[in-house]
């Protein structure tokens, strides 16, 4: 018994171009196709799978293929750009497209943001209250300056006296 | 397997790739030839995986570098 080479597991049977038919082959093959199995939908209730792609330009990120209820996250090799594409669960939803900006974290920085985040907020007044302070300090400065101008007056009001009396 | 019927597949496959590949994997012919299209109705339909692509387009890039 000689094998058939189209009696595959995966049921495909090839169809012949040429019109040649070998003698293993029906004349009907193309009728022998076994149905395809039916395409079946997404899971809907799967979970958002997440992968990783390199890519080298933004618009590669965006135009790269991504499966119905997938997202995939692009790194761009050549610039400090991280991308997010998402699609909904239905073919027809739009793809969700984001950008982000890669920023290195430096050591120092982030020990000193550490530092200023351990300070105690309590040693530092609000805003209010310097604005009130203010306000106290310039009432004070304000009440000094009457007393020193109440005292030219009065000083003022006694010089006529004392030059009239010089020159009587 | 008989070396002409493994002939005779390779000819076919050479003769008219395109026309088999669409109709092992029922790609309707209003997707037209953009590879593009063509991943995104295998993997709307649940054919092909993300995953499965993603790993195909690494072997990919292995090959182009």
């Amino acid at each position: 018994m000689t094998f058939n080479p189209y009696a595959n597991p995966y049921g495909y049977l090839p169809p012949n171009y040429q019109g040649n038919v070998t003698p293993n082959i029906p004349q009907n093959y193309q009728n022998n196709i076994p149905p395809q199995p039916a395409p079946s939908a997404p899971n809907v209730n799967a979970p958002l799978q997440i992968s990783c792609v390199v890519v080298q330009s933004e618009q590669e990120a965006k135009s790269y293929p991504v499966a119905p209820g997938n997202n995939v996250i692009f790194k761009n090799e050549t610039d400090p750009f991280m991308y997010s594409k998402t699609m909904g669960n239905s073919p027809l939803d739009p793809p969700v497209f984001e950008k982000y900006r890669l920023v290195k974290e430096d050591e120092t920085e982030s020990k000193t943001v550490e530092k200023t985040e351990k300070i105690d907020l309590a040693d530092y007044a609000r805003r209010s209250e310097l604005s009130d302070y203010a306000k106290r300090s310039d009432v004070d400065k304000l009440n000094e300056q009457i007393e020193r101008l109440k005292r030219e007056v009065y000083a003022l009001r006694n010089k006529p006296d004392q030059k009239s009396g010089g020159q009587l | 397997m008989d070396i002409n019927a493994m002939m005779s597949m390779l000819g076919q496959l050479k003769s008219n790739p395109r026309q088999m590949l669409m109709q092992r994997f029922n790609i309707p012919e209003n997707i037209g030839n953009d590879p593009q299209n063509i991943i995104q109705h295998l993997m709307n339909t649940g054919q092909v995986s993300q995953d499965q692509f993603n790993r195909a387009m690494q072997i990919k890039k292995m090959f182009m570098k």
